[in-house]
């Protein structure tokens, strides 16, 4: 291990924190990597991960919209974003597949459903989508 | 943050016919299975007309992967054109048996 190394792991490491963040809600987290060397010890450093997380973001209106019929309805209570509750992507992946899953046990088993989720303070968008 | 799903839901599927590819692994694969056909054809829970079904189609996979002797389970349906039912195709492969 040598300076270089230490500093790329751990601004590696800050990296994955940010993630982590990100994925729980907190789409404004900034995590700065700093790192030193221990002065009686120069095969140690001290590495400090500095979080500031920022808002921690909640869901707000949860829709489903089936494309080619506008009879079809589907109940959001039967998904796991909920509005109010805070913010979790991995709800967004669980929640398209129960769409699938629910469509595909009615005989629809080619569904495709694509989520677009909107951050209301920017209008930032993300698009994602299963097959 | 809001969230909407697009569904792009498709026709339903009804069930037409089954077609049974059962294969050996490879250096063989070009032998046909030694399973018997019409075991696989009792596994497909359908007759013509019925509605295809995701954890129906689920639980045959499951079914076939649980019994260890094939490589890989797959069942996947296929309409060959519009208003007409599904052909519906499992393929498997088996797994080599050293005797």
């Amino acid at each position: 291990m040598n300076d270089h190394a230490v500093k790329y792991w751990s601004g590696d490491a800050a990296y994955e924190v940010e993630s982590f963040y990100r994925q729980s809600g907190f789409f404004l987290v900034k995590v700065e990597a700093n790192v030193s060397n221990i002065k009686e010890d120069k095969n140690s450093w001290l590495a400090v991960l500095r979080v500031s997380e920022g808002p921690h973001y909640r869901f707000g209106k949860i829709s489903v919209v089936i494309v080619e019929d506008s009879m079809g309805a589907f109940s959001v209570n039967k998904l796991k974003a909920r509005e109010g509750e805070p913010y979790v992507e991995e709800d967004l992946s669980l929640d398209q597949r129960q769409i699938t899953r629910v469509l595909g046990n009615a005989g629809f088993v080619r569904a495709r459903v694509a989520e677009e989720s909107i951050q209301k303070d920017s209008l930032r968008q993300w698009t994602s989508c299963i097959a | 943050m809001d969230v909407l799903y697009r569904v792009n839901r498709g026709r339903a599927v009804v069930f037409d016919t089954l077609l049974v590819k059962a294969r050996r692994m490879a250096p063989m694969d070009s032998l046909e299975g030694l399973t018997r056909e019409s075991l696989l054809r009792d596994l497909i829970p359908y007759h013509r007309g019925d509605t295809l079904r995701i954890d129906q189609n689920d639980k045959v996979i499951e079914k076939l992967q649980s019994t260890g002797i094939f490589n890989s389970v797959r069942l996947e349906d296929s309409t060959p054109g519009a208003g007409t039912g599904s052909a519906l195709i499992l393929e498997v492969e088996e797994r080599c048996r050293v005797i």
